[in-house]
């Protein structure tokens, strides 16, 4: 067994253990649980360590490929699973998280046992996704994680949890079931007569390799007659949809602030620090490099929606009282980051949006566990009635303050690096239009100053509010789950290489498929 | 001797082929004469235990039955389907027999096992009819013991305004189908009327692959296909399915939903398969189809979003299936019939599990509204798990089976909608996923009330979830886990027992 496979069903493992914990010792469930969380994070570390040696020639690392269901013919689908850097990372960033996320799962007391199913559930799910090499298990993974979410933020969230809860499902549904037709139109083009597609129709790596093949002369879909033409593109947008939702993109970013709102915080930080990666990573591994050539047709727009999100996004968060729904569309805000990298197909802007799914998931995982650990103390979110926490916890207003910085981009801290280059990279992005595009996003950036400003000021500085008079500082446990997210923002502030090295293969590798389609 | 034997029809393929009916069809007269003398204390017992002996009998010998293709006398094929569909509707027989003795039905249970026995062979007969004639008393036999079935509750007046509704809507349907028959006798006849051969499906094949587009003929496969739509429930003659569903016993529902319906889709299959092999009215037929399934569903979903009775909800759901089901059939061809019988076996599991756990929840506390199963999750968290298996297995989402047999439906409109390049195929499978979002706004809300209720709203007291029940709810819902994950021996099943159907 790989290490890849045993960091995707640790969880499992860990799950059926506690479903054998009795109901009057459920404190066990979550010792299991963190233990389960700590190996995890060690076999992520392991994986990821893994892609920094990616010998050459070989695009991924870890592989491993078994039959799963063979129906004769061309239908094989396979347990296909292997990480490249773009993966690794993100498997990296998932168990880093998961491990703070644990630390900060220890204050849910009701129905302890299932909690903590349910968060290992979650995490097998995730880390699928991101180790599948196959269309139809990447689909079975990305599946497998909504029904522990659902329940994640529908029994142990805030007050309107279950709108919430049933939202979320909802429209991440929503947005799969175009994932799963444009499976089945492209297993349906690559088997049909004369495609001339040797490879196995699921295989990602295999329909990767055929896309670059195959561009110039239509695509991986050049068998569809005149009259239906439109397929190609359908399908790009179809799970760009399915992607997008995850993201999230306006318009389908919705969901996102009442999830967030309403989910207890170790979920809101999966869910901003992992879960909004999936919808990045979707369109990096499946998405774009199926369909290079309509990429390019529809940088514009990808480009337009990315601007609109950053924009729209920062308006928004700028509106709210609440500390959490700030931080909540500052996500969307920020994830218009990555779109408006991956539309510019510059290597620059490459660079940049991948930085930025790594960086926002450790800087916006600190912003929630930020945001919780006040509400713990205030039982409320609400900006207006805060006030001079400065003085009452300088250790936590000193990393609050930090994460702030970092994610409205101060140079030396890892937001800014995502940010720099995406800019970068979208002002001489290959479309027409990108310099327009860019310009207005950068008015994001200056939003983004001022409702984070607005909410240092109202929270840490200023005179104390009496209610505030008896808080503590951060206590142990507190404090070292934050400390894990918070060396990466500094060290990959001052020292981003690292982190480019590991996924600097794919960055390549994508350029040399949509370089020639530009050309 | 010659001449003889040329006249006496062979009928020794009924020991062979067909010996799980003729089981079924000696235990009515056994069960009758076992009621007149066991004693009144004990002739219920013996009843069930004559039912579901000959129920279990037939289920083993229909499983080693041979899946050969022999006739009899022309007018029954022990084919793959016939073996598929037998195998479901007994299967379904046994399930609605274990609720019956749950205590489902509390009165003149003796009748019930007769009438019970009786809709399960003519639900078998009703797949391995070859003839039009032979299916017309198949369709009726298992219709007749459906109406007597629906209305058993019989202090309840909901069971028999069940009842009521199902017969007039059945007589008419059945009226409609049996016009068409003649036109159809009267079009596939017309060469060779005087032999039996006029009324098979291979004679109908022959006559649908010769005949040039003709809107007689087109109207005549419509009229049958209105009275198998209604056996089906899809659209637009779904109208009775959740009043009935409602007012009968849960167990007799359950049987509606899965037996009724697959014996329904055997037909449409072999119908089908029959009109269009050939001639010119084949994509009209494909087009007619997908359409009405797509309808089907969309109404069955939509509607369902309004219940808050959970047998309404899940007959609803049923109409709903009854539309995915269809558009396997739209595409005509083997891989779609495969796709059919795949997502069947998988809705046996996943709705007579829905079914028998709202049963549970029925006679537990006699009543089957949504709130009744508040707070199951922490009451009966086996039980609570198990449903939520079940529904989402019905949602379609993995790792749950009923994500396999969806996909191998939609598979199909695809791949379908690219060899045609049929733009309408195309849409027809996006809105039909779509479907499924839908779907889940109704299923999940079982997993609300059981897992999302607030902690002071959840009501105290046992619920008792044990012993046969328990076993029966694993029984039904392992597989769905199980065969979410590996399917592939139950596809490959699907390939044999669907061969040469198209």
């Amino acid at each position: 067994m790989s290490a890849l496979t045993f960091a995707i069903f640790a969880p499992i493992v860990g799950m059926i253990a506690i479903l054998f914990v009795k109901k009057e010792e459920a404190e066990k469930a979550k010792t299991i649980g963190f233990l389960t969380s700590l190996v995890m994070f060690a076999a992520c570390t392991y994986v990821a360590w893994q892609c920094f040696h990616i010998p050459e020639g070989q695009q991924y690392v870890l592989e491993s490929k078994a039959l799963w269901i063979d129906l004769g013919g061309s239908f094989q689908v396979h347990y296909h699973i292997g990480v490249d850097g773009l993966s690794g990372m993100l498997i990296f960033l998932t168990g880093l998280l998961s491990v703070c996320a644990a630390l900060a799962s220890f204050t849910i007391k009701q129905s302890v046992r299932g909690y903590w199913a349910m968060f290992l559930l979650l995490h097998c799910g995730v880390i699928g996704t991101f180790a599948s090499l196959d269309m139809f298990l990447f689909y079975v993974f990305w599946e497998i994680m909504l029904l522990p979410m659902y329940f994640l933020i529908g029994v142990w969230g805030g007050p309107r949890r279950i709108y919430a809860a049933i939202k979320f499902f909802l429209y991440t549904l929503f947005g799969s079931i175009f994932l799963l037709a444009g499976i089945l139109i492209v297993y349906f083009a690559v088997t049909a007569e004369g495609s001339g597609f040797t490879g196995n129709p699921f295989s990602i790596p295999d329909l990767t390799d055929y896309a670059l093949a195959m561009k110039g002369s239509g695509g991986i879909l050049h068998n569809f007659a005149s009259s239906l033409s439109w397929i190609p593109t359908a399908v790009f947008w179809g799970m760009f949809v399915a992607f997008a939702v995850k993201v999230p993109v306006f318009p389908f970013h919705t969901w996102l602030p009442d999830a967030h709102v309403e989910a207890p915080t170790p979920i809101s930080v999966i869910l901003a620090g992992i879960l909004l990666k999936l919808g990045g990573y979707g369109m990096l591994r499946i998405n774009f490099p199926l369909f290079p050539e309509v990429l390019a047709d529809s940088a514009f727009i990808i480009g337009t929606l990315g601007c609109i999100s950053i924009v729209y996004g920062a308006l928004v968060a700028m509106a709210q009282t609440d500390f959490k729904k700030m931080v909540a569309y500052s996500s969307v805000s920020h994830m218009g980051f990555c779109l408006l990298g991956f539309a510019s197909m510059t290597s620059e802007g490459m660079n940049g949006a991948i930085l930025q799914l790594f960086n926002h998931g450790t800087i916006s995982g600190m912003l929630f566990l930020v945001v919780g650990v006040v509400y713990e103390r205030a039982h409320h979110r609400d900006l207006n009635r805060f006030g001079g926490l400065m003085w009452r916890m300088p250790v936590y207003a000193t990393i609050s303050s930090i994460a702030i910085f970092a994610s409205i981009g101060l140079p030396g801290l890892s937001g800014f690096w995502g940010e720099f280059l995406s800019f970068a990279g979208s002002f001489k992005g290959l479309y027409s239009g990108a310099k327009i595009i860019t310009v207005i996003a950068t008015l994001g950036l200056v939003f983004t100053a001022a409702y984070y400003l607005r909410a240092i000021q109202k929270v840490f500085l200023g005179k104390t509010n009496p209610a505030c008079e008896q808080f503590p500082d951060l206590d142990k446990r507190e404090f070292w789950m934050i400390m894990p997210l918070l060396v990466p923002t500094i060290l990959f502030g001052i020292y981003p290489k690292y982190l480019i090295e590991i996924y600097q293969p794919f960055v390549e590798s994508f350029m040399t498929l949509v370089a020639k389609v530009g050309a | 001797m010659l001449l003889a034997q040329s006249w006496i029809p062979d009928l020794s393929a009924i020991f062979t082929q067909f010996a799980a009916e003729a089981v079924l069809c000696l235990a009515i007269p056994v069960i009758i004469l076992a009621d007149v003398f066991a004693g009144p204390a004990r002739r219920e017992k013996v009843a069930g235990l004559i039912g579901m002996g000959a129920l279990v009998l037939a289920f083993v010998l229909a499983l080693i039955q041979p899946a050969d293709g022999v006739m009899l006398t022309k007018l029954l094929r022990a084919d793959g389907l016939a073996k598929a569909f037998r195998l479901i509707a007994i299967a379904t027989g046994v399930i609605a027999a274990v609720g019956a003795m749950r205590g489902e039905i509390t009165k003149a249970r003796t009748e019930f096992y007769v009438c019970l026995l009786g809709a399960v062979v003519g639900a078998c007969l009703t797949a391995a009819a070859n003839d039009l004639a032979m299916l017309y008393l198949a369709i009726e036999t298992l219709s007749i013991a459906g109406y007597l079935l629906a209305g058993f509750r019989k202090d309840n007046a909901k069971s028999a305004e069940a009842a009521m509704k199902y017969v007039i809507f059945g007589a008419i349907a059945s009226a409609i189908m049996l016009y068409g028959m003649t036109l159809v006798y009267g079009f596939a006849g017309t060469s060779t009327i005087a032999t039996p051969e006029g009324m098979t499906y291979a004679s109908i094949a022959s006559e649908a692959a010769t005949a040039a587009m003709s809107p007689a003929f087109l109207i005549a496969v419509v009229l049958v296909f209105a009275g198998l739509a209604y056996k089906i429930a899809a659209a637009p003659f779904q109208f009775w399915c959740p009043d009935v569903y409602e007012g009968a016993p849960t167990s007799v529902a359950a049987f509606l939903a899965v037996a009724s319906k697959g014996a329904g889709f055997a037909v449409i299959l072999r119908f089908f398969s029959a009109v269009t092999s050939g001639g010119d009215m084949t994509e009209t037929l494909q087009a007619v189809l997908l359409i009405v399934a797509l309808v089907t569903m969309t109404i069955g979903n939509l509607a369902a979003l309004r219940q808050n009775n959970a047998k309404r909800l899940l007959a609803y759901s049923a109409i709903a299936h009854a539309g995915y089901l269809l558009v396997g059939v739209a595409v005509t061809n083997q891989a779609g019939a495969t796709a059919v019988v795949f997502y069947m076996m998988v809705y046996l599991f996943m709705t007579l599990g829905a079914f028998y756990m709202v049963g549970i929840v029925e006679r537990q506390t006699g009543r089957t509204d949504i709130d009744a199963y508040t707070g199951l999750g922490f009451r009966a968290p086996m039980f609570a798990a198990c449903l939520a298996i079940c529904l989402i297995s019905l949602t379609g989402l993995p790792p749950t089976a009923g994500f396999p047999g969806k996909f191998f439906l939609f598979q199909q409109v695809f791949a379908h909608a690219g060899e045609q390049q049929s733009s309408l195929f195309f849409w027809g499978g996006v809105i039909g996923l779509l479907n499924g979002v839908i779907s889940l706004g109704y299923y999940t809300r079982f997993l609300k009330v059981m897992y999302l209720c607030d902690r002071d709203q959840i009501p105290t007291g046992s619920f008792a979830f044990g012993g046969i029940d328990r076993g029966m709810v694993l029984m039904l819902t392992a597989p769905v886990l199980v065969l979410g994950i590996a399917f592939q021996g139950l596809r490959e099943l699907a390939d044999t027992l669907a061969k040469g159907i198209f």
